[in-house]
């Protein structure tokens, strides 16, 4: 159990991390407290140690060098034979000319015809024009293993569900992966492979010497071990894609061609038509037919880490569960971890870890597990949010007023007088006299029951809001909810006392509260697409901008064309470059906002952090464009300064200029 | 006592110093261009490699071993295997040469030849030491009855990789690269090929979680 460290301890393990940032008297401090302190001189001590490295490995020595290099020279020997004398290869590149092509295919043709081609190891993509296919081994089998599934994706024809993970990859495996959905899968120990989002993935040829994958459509990522003997080949609809060992990514996108990009590596991208083979190194980006290089974006970044992801957290050993229940698209959560939303197949790591299930408007569901083994569904049904609870006392329940013409208790107010209260209180407000018609309503509510209670505190909250009282009016509604509930008075009250919380009293626990009831009642309502809304929003502005992100990716998942879709994307935008330094997927929402809301109050900054974007993807031409049409349609905004710096800085190589993320 | 901050700072001073153990030329590091590489002596012996000249190969092993030995030492941490995997590097080197367009220094390609090497060796091996092995370990060092001071906790090299195994790949290397081969962050970040930012706050994140391990650690021993 961990122990509750002292202010002076806390200071002193900040300070050991940033030593060299220490004035002498951060650092006299520091030497004294390590004096003192003996857990703290321990830490510090085995921190030191560490740095030092204790006893640095000794150089080789000169005879084990020796012993290396013996070692090696058979091998070289071969390598060398083989590089003199290269054995027959996978693929031959032709020069295109035509009388000689046609020729040479009616030539293969026809042999193929007389000698009854394999057509197991010869597919027709392989029989492009510029490259002819040369035997490739008997077809095999190699072992896949699913190390993660979020969303529908169909395997062979089959959905995924969790079972133990394990498929067979060979000639025609086939993968399709739906729009929100992703798997993580591995092909023996040879290659880890990601494919995202609306992905059509299969398996052309698979023998012991060669792996060829065809990506239809979609994007995919690819961490492949070169020194595996095996060589792995991609083919999209315009290129194909050699590969000896990297991590990479390939996205075919509709009316562009194929993008390819090397993030560790090396591979080889040769069109399928006409033009020339294009070698991508680490860090190259290359669109296809047009061989158009560019520097890798974060997209690209993105998609890579969905095979790297695993690396730091997912085991190799360790076992396949499934989340699914209700609600759909829960938040999963493995030791503080996201792995995604519902329905979802992870591969957990041994031992006990825990999780949690949240979704808006629903109870989070927390637990450990230990005993699952692999194969197990974990099957949950979230419980809405405990109803809610106003946050003011109700009045004491009035006694029953007499019938006409008995006399009224002491100080309550009569039905006669009641019903004269609430017709001259609606004519003060159509008036516009609000704070008289807001007198006259508290004194028409007092001992009124049933729904002209309701009716005279949902006015007079109007009122109060109208006047600018609004923790009165908040708390007028919060009755008004209490008096009703499960109606949808109760939902539209609810949803006042949350928007003037957020909005005007700045109380965002409150409001999240009634947003959260909103949200979880079964009656649902109008404004539930708004509530949602607000909710993220709620996380942006308390500064939980990772959970924002998540929440407003969801939004935009259950509205994508929703009377606030545009404001979430703005927000998405903004949390795109603050986060995650997504700039490229942050441009995207941000001219979508732009678009849909040109004269938006918040358009401004959207216009502005376009240009931001631009710049720090190093797009200076693409930012001057920005900066230009900012300074033009707001010359005096409030980021009217810092865009002039910018644009100075663009212009002026010399010129001093700290980005900054607004 | 003498203050942790000055052991530190001299060790890696003394890191730093040792610059006859780093491989090759580091000064060309991520930014040779093809005419900076035709320059450089080692260019012309790639050159002559390249035309199949083995003597020109032995000349590139004799210069880079040391260091190709010294990385992998520190990258994967104490083993006997390191000497077959710097047979592997040098063969994956004579493999690949004739791609080597000189784009870079010759040591940075070497370089990360080696710390693919390094990775899939790594993933292979740390990855199960790591997650049942070491468990097991710290375990049985902790049943013993003498409190784990730093100085027999941390007392061998073996130790010090069993609380560096505890750090995720991308940190431990940039630790290990910074710490023990004394290469500054802009020289790590195109080694890695990430932002100077990244590889800073990696490092940052590297120490925090060293200190976490060894605060654990000691609370527990």
């Amino acid at each position: 159990m961990s122990r509750r460290l002292g202010p002076d301890c806390r200071r002193a393990r900040r300070d050991l991390l940033r030593q060299d940032a220490l004035d002498a008297v951060g650092r006299g401090w520091l030497e004294l407290h390590l004096r003192r302190c003996d857990e703290c001189s321990a830490l510090a001590e085995g921190l030191a140690r560490i740095e030092q490295g204790h006893e640095l490995p000794p150089p080789i020595s000169e005879e084990s060098s020796l012993q290396i290099y013996d070692r090696l020279i058979p091998a070289v020997h071969e390598i060398a034979v083989d590089l003199a004398h290269p054995p027959r290869p996978w693929y031959t590149r032709r020069p295109v000319q035509w009388g000689f092509g046609l020729a040479a295919a009616a030539a293969l043709l026809v042999a193929f015809a007389f000698l009854g081609a394999e057509p197991e190891t010869t597919l027709p993509e392989s029989r492009s024009p510029a490259v002819a296919v040369a035997d490739r081994g008997a077809p095999t089998t190699h072992h896949g293993l699913i190390d993660r599934c979020e969303g529908v994706v169909v395997l062979d024809g089959t959905k995924i569900g969790a079972g133990d993970g394990k498929f067979e990859v060979r000639q025609g495996t086939a993968i399709d992966v739906d729009e929100n959905a992703r798997l993580a899968f591995r092909i023996g120990d040879a290659a880890r492979v990601a494919v995202v989002g609306d992905t059509t993935w299969r398996i052309s040829v698979a023998t012991d010497t060669l792996i060829e994958m065809v990506l239809e459509k979609g994007r995919l990522a690819v961490e492949y071990d070169g020194t595996s003997g095996r060589a792995l080949d991609v083919r999209t609809p315009d290129s194909l894609v050699r590969v000896r060992g990297t991590v990479f990514t390939i996205e075919v996108v509709p009316d562009e061609g194929t993008r390819v990009s090397v993030l560790e590596g090396k591979v080889e991208v040769v069109p399928r038509g006409a033009g020339s083979v294009v070698e991508l190194d680490e860090g190259e980006l290359v669109t296809m037919p047009g061989g158009e290089y560019g520097p890798i974006e974060d997209t690209q970044r993105a998609l890579a880490a969905e095979v790297d992801a695993l690396d730091d957290y997912l085991a190799y050993v360790g076992r396949l569960v499934r989340f699914d229940g209700s609600p759909e698209r829960v938040k999963v959560e493995v030791d503080g971890r996201v792995l995604g939303s519902t329905p979802l197949v992870a591969r957990l790591p041994e031992g006990p870890v825990n999780y949690r299930l949240t979704a808006p408007g629903m109870e989070p569901l927390e637990g450990t597990l230990a005993d699952e083994r692999e194969g197990d569904a974990i099957a949950f049904a979230l419980a809405p949010a405990p109803d809610y609870q106003p946050s003011v006392a109700l009045a004491p329940q009035e006694p029953q007023l007499g019938r006409a013409g008995k006399p009224a208790a002491a100080g309550k107010t009569s039905p006669g007088v009641r019903w004269d209260l609430f017709q001259r209180a609606r004519a003060a407000i159509t008036a516009g006299d609000i704070p008289y018609a807001a007198g006259l309503l508290e004194r028409a509510i007092e001992g009124a029951e049933g729904e002209r209670l309701v009716t005279g505190l949902s006015m007079l909250a109007e009122c109060y809001a109208a006047m600018g009282r609004y923790r009165e009016a908040a708390n007028a509604f919060d009755r008004v909810a209490a008096l009703v509930p499960g109606t949808e008075i109760a939902q539209n009250s609810r949803y006042e006392v949350a928007r003037l919380s957020m909005d005007r009293l700045g109380d965002f626990g409150r409001a999240r509260a009634a947003f959260t009831a909103y949200v979880a009642s079964p009656l649902g309502g109008a404004l539930k697409q708004e509530a949602y809304y607000s909710l993220c929003e709620l996380d942006a502005r308390e500064g939980a901008h990772r959970d924002a992100l998540h929440c407003f990716n969801e939004f935009l998942r259950s509205y994508p064309g929703g009377r606030s879709a545009p404001n979430a994307r703005l927000w998405r935008g903004a949390l795109f470059q603050d986060v995650e330094r997504r700039w490229a997927e942050a441009e995207r929402d941000l001219l979508s906002f732009i678009q849909a809301k040109p004269r938006h109050p918040r358009a401004e900054e959207a216009r502005y952090r376009v240009a931001l974007g631009r710049y720090q993807t190093g797009d200076r031409r693409g930012a001057l464009r920005a900066l230009e049409e900012y300074l033009r349609k707001h010359p005096n905004g409030q980021y009217s300064v810092r865009a002039q710096r910018l644009r100075q800085a663009i212009l002026d190589p010399d010129f001093s200029w700290e980005p900054d993320s607004k | 006592m003498t203050t942790n901050k000055k052991k530190g700072k001299s060790g890696r001073k003394k890191s730093r110093q040792d610059e006859s153990m780093r491989v090759g030329v580091l000064e060309n590091i991520g930014t040779g261009t093809r005419r900076k590489a035709k320059a450089d002596p080692v260019a012309k012996i790639v050159e002559r490699c390249q035309a199949g000249d083995p003597v020109a190969f032995r000349e590139l092993f004799d210069r880079h071993v040391a260091g190709v030995h010294r990385h992998l030492s520190l990258l994967i941490g104490p083993s006997a295997d390191v000497d077959d995997l710097v047979q592997l590097v040098f063969l994956n080197v004579y493999q690949s040469i004739g791609r080597f367009r000189g784009q870079s220094a010759f040591s940075t390609w070497l370089f990360r030849i080696t710390i693919n090497v390094a990775r899939q060796e790594i993933r292979v091996r740390g990855r199960h030491r790591r997650l049942s092995t070491a468990l097991t370990e710290v375990s049985m060092v902790r049943g013993t009855s003498v409190r784990q001071t730093p100085e027999n906790r941390l007392a061998t090299w073996e130790q010090v990789y069993d609380v560096l195994d505890q750090l995720t790949m991308k940190k431990r290397e940039t630790f290990i690269l910074y710490t023990y081969e004394g290469y500054s962050l802009e020289e790590i970040a195109r080694l890695l090929g990430s932002s100077v930012s990244t590889i800073g706050s990696r490092l940052q994140s590297a120490r925090k979680e060293i200190l976490a391990i060894l605060g654990e650690e000691g609370a527990k021993g």
